[in-house]
């Protein structure tokens, strides 16, 4: 099986985090699912697969589908490169994955100023002395020391 | 008919993120009738002014310091929260909220607005800069946004007065009870927990449910329990019950709640704005380009620094010495209304003395906080903490330490009053406790005099003088001794973790010069006031110190010498002498405690240099040809000279400093500990340098 063709989600094994190519023909399925969060190109994690449901996690929260539905919903896998911010290149775009587990009280501030799963991140510049950092998302400049930044995750798609 | 009577005046907040014209927008409401004054018990600065709408109906605004969020991060935005949640005594909860948004940077600042949506707090959302936003192609369907938020929302350009007399007549509209409900939803188990919880704090704190949510969401959010003895037993128990549950259920509490906001934030953003951006590099980033260069960077970083200090000497000094001699004039007359006399002689020297010579300081704390102010305005002071930080981090601090630091070289004063940005609390302690070691103003009396009469004029090179090469060592050794000191408080006494680094890089802007203004001004009344009230006081007392108990004697300088203080002088002599120091420079460091450059004065009242016009000798040749009738040898040699010297880098001399310093930390703990440690220091390091220097000198 080659990544980049598209297979059922009843497919998809547990743990693996795929893209939504197609949703089912019927418009009432499809109208519901695109209500819960199953809309074309968006990426959904599996939880687990079963033999008569499957569950997903979809912007954050857990959905169950019967494995029905789930086999007219076409999704490609994603292959994700999970790395540091800190390990980005200058001026690449990546998407932000997660936060380590760090101290809470920093996790929280670092998302509170929007760094949260799936925002677009970039480097643009270090410190004239190469610490402190500044990455651009959500439309503005932050300022971060190496050693937070190496606690986001980002994925490189 | 019974007529309503509408007794006390409403109060409306304005909140909104740093940076986004917050500040602005409320000088442009209230222009220059605003007070300040602190919330009980912390030094955050409450701003308050009045405004009067078209009804007739007199308002008070209150200006809430800058906040990212309402779940605080530093003293400020606990206070902003704390307001808005009607918690804090002498400050109403408000009627309405004015929710100040960049709109340049719309949805980061939505989470804030988001927050306070949740409290059913009546809200204005006032979109800012929208002039900005038309210049970068930000198209914002204002109905659209307004109908998603259930919120009226009014634009404005704060620094150009656009949209302040539609936001006035809003205002009048809108203090009624919220429509707005909050929007933005986690999954249903996670819902339904946070429900719960919130019951139990209602139920425990007796705070309204929606505040109760707010803290039920704190809670579960973050590792610590307590939140400070906010939590009570079956608080806690819930709390640890729901947090058991979702970890079970593998639901990561410590993001869900921020994750499901931004959601719904980038769900109203998709529907409402549209950003026509072009790869092409905007104007910040063409000046970040040079400003944050790594070779150039720093030559305008110093360039910049020493042009403000530059033209704080010497801009500065026409004001100074006009109200030095404005100063001089109203002593003069109050010499002749009241009769010659003790009475006369307090005035004229104890209070005109004092308190007169501490305001000739007023242009120069004008003057640098209209720089700091441009610096902070323009969106430069951030780019500053950006380039210093790795230096900072080294000792332990955080790049915003550095601005007090150098401000300090003016004025220590100023410089403890700008750590305010500073966000951790013992890392701004920190700050506070080194800042007066560096070189201020004050201290350049007492070293051109001590250089001047012992320091000969020898050149290096050509171009390096001896006299200069020495002022130029007394200022490092301050930012040295800074430095190690800040380090060794970090690693002992104030012990915290390496502070969190976080900052903002906002864009760069045109500062607006009404701004600048008020700030300042309300910097100097500050000052001003505490020269009337502590430093009034002191002198007073340090002039009935020099003066009596001998107080007919007519010899200046022999009723300084047997006055409290002079036999104060004399007797801590013994403890000086390994110092080189006799009971002259004794006298003189103990009336220059109130200020350092007492000390030159003092001097010339004691070697009577004033009162004897006929002697042609100024007081650098008095002290210089100075015998001292113990030894035989010279009371004064170079080698005093430098000791002196860096006896005053390091020593605490001087009142203003210990005054704002008790302000600053709401007590007497802070100040006495740096007053000794700072003695202390300067003691030892004298002791060290004189003990050396005997076997050279």
């Amino acid at each position: 099986m080659k990544d980049d063709e598209a297979i059922m989600l009843s497919q998809v094994a547990s743990g693996t985090r795929v893209r939504i190519e197609s949703l089912p023909s019927n418009q009432n399925d499809c109208h519901r699912l695109r209500e819960l969060g199953f809309c074309e190109e968006a990426e959904i994690r599996c939880l687990s697969n079963g033999d008569h449901n499957i569950v997903c996690e979809v912007c954050n929260t857990r959905i169950v589908l019967n494995t029905e539905i789930a086999k007219q919903i076409h999704v490609k896998p994603l292959n994700l490169e999970i790395i540091e911010l800190i390990n980005l290149p200058l001026f690449k775009k990546a998407k932000i994955f997660g936060i380590k587990n760090i101290d809470s009280n920093l996790k929280l501030r670092l998302m509170e100023m929007g760094i949260t799963k799936g925002t677009d991140v970039e480097i643009l510049r270090f410190a004239p002395m190469g610490d402190p950092i500044e990455i651009t998302l959500r439309g503005y400049r932050l300022s971060l020391r190496k050693s937070e930044a190496e606690s986001i995750m980002v994925s490189k798609s | 008919m019974e007529v309503k009577s509408i007794s006390k005046s409403k109060v409306v907040a304005i909140i909104g993120n740093p940076n986004s014209g917050k500040s602005t927008l409320f000088n442009s409401l209230t222009g220059l009738k605003q007070k300040v004054a602190n919330y009980p018990g912390v030094t955050v600065e409450k701003k308050i002014g009045n405004i009067y709408l078209e009804n007739g109906n007199e308002i008070t605004l209150i200006d809430l310091p800058g906040s990212y969020s309402l779940f605080p991060n530093s003293p400020d935005e606990e206070i902003s929260a704390k307001v808005l949640f009607g918690l804090i005594d002498g400050t109403p909860k408000p009627d309405l909220v004015l929710c100040v948004i960049d709109a340049t940077n719309i949805e980061r600042n939505l989470y804030l607005l988001s927050q306070i949506i949740d409290l059913r707090i009546p809200v204005i959302l006032v979109l800012n800069m929208i002039d900005i936003a038309k210049q970068e192609n930000i198209t914002i369907n204002k109905n659209k946004l307004s109908s998603l938020l259930d919120l009226p929302i009014i634009e404005t350009i704060a620094n150009k007065n656009f949209g302040i007399d539609t936001l006035k007549n809003e205002i009048t509209k809108s203090i009624q009870p919220s429509k707005s409900i909050r929007k933005w939803f986690a999954e249903p188990e996670v819902e339904h927990n946070t429900q719960l919880l919130a019951k139990e704090i209602s139920i425990n704190k007796n705070y309204s449910l929606d505040v109760a949510h707010h803290y039920a969401i704190q809670l579960l959010s973050t590792s610590t329990i307590n939140l400070n003895g906010f939590s009570t037993p079956e608080i806690n128990n819930l709390t640890v019950k729901i947090k058991e549950k979702m970890n079970f259920l593998d639901i990561d509490l410590s993001s869900i709640f921020i994750e499901s906001r931004y959601q719904w934030i980038k769900y109203i953003c998709n529907e409402s704005i549209i950003f026509h951006r072009d790869d092409e590099l905007t104007f910040s980033d063409k000046i970040d380009k040079i400003l944050t260069h790594k070779f150039w960077g720093f030559v305008i970083f110093l360039f910049l620094l020493s042009f403000i200090f530059q033209s704080i000497f010497t801009w500065a000094i026409a004001p100074m010495e006009l109200i030095g001699s404005g100063v001089n004039f109203l002593g003069s007359i109050v010499q002749q209304i009241i009769p010659q006399g003790q009475l006369q002689d307090l005035i004229v020297n104890g209070i005109f003395g004092g308190v007169g010579s501490v305001i000739t300081f007023v242009p120069q704390i004008f003057l640098l906080f209209i720089f700091i102010g441009i610096l902070e305005d323009s969106g430069y002071m951030s780019r500053a903490a950006f380039i210093m930080d790795k230096l900072m981090s080294k000792v332990g601090l955080h790049g915003k330490s550095f601005i007090p630091l150098l401000s300090s070289f003016a004025c220590a004063i100023p410089g403890i009053m700008s750590t305010r940005t500073i966000e951790n609390k013992k890392d701004r302690l920190v700050t506070m406790l080194v800042v007066p070691l560096m070189s201020c103003s004050a201290r350049i009396p007492v070293y051109t005099l001590l250089i001047a009469a012992f320091i000969p004029q020898y050149y290096f090179l050509g171009i390096f003088s001896l006299p200069g090469l020495v002022m130029i060592s007394m200022y490092l050794l301050g930012l040295v001794a800074a430095l190690i000191m800040a380090l060794i408080f970090k690693k002992t006494l104030l012990k915290s973790e390496k502070p969190i680094f976080i900052m903002e890089l906002p864009p760069y802007r045109i500062p607006s010069l009404k701004n600048l203004f008020i700030h300042a001004w309300e910097r100097v009344l500050l000052f001003i006031k505490r020269a009337g009230t502590i430093i009034l006081g002191v002198s007073i007392i340090l002039w009935f110190l020099a003066t009596y108990p001998n107080v007919d004697e007519k010899d200046y300088s022999k009723r300084l010498q047997t006055s409290f203080i002079g036999i104060a002088g004399q007797t801590i002599e013994p403890v000086i002498e390994p110092l080189g120091f006799n009971w002259k420079i004794g006298i003189g460091i103990l009336t220059s405690l109130l200020q350092r450059e007492v000390f030159v004065s003092t001097m010339g009242i004691i070697y009577n240099v004033e009162d004897h016009g006929i002697s042609s000798e100024t007081l650098q040749q008095k002290i210089k040809s100075d015998i001292n009738p113990k030894t035989g040898k010279k009371s004064f040699t170079t080698l005093t000279a430098i000791c002196l010297m860096i006896y005053y880098v390091l020593a605490m001399q001087c009142f203003s400093t210990i005054a704002i310093m008790r302000r600053e930390t709401n007590g007497w703990k802070w100040p006495a500990f740096q007053f000794f440690y700072m003695s202390a220091l300067a003691y030892f390091i004298t002791f060290i340098t004189y003990r050396i220097g005997i076997n050279f000198l």
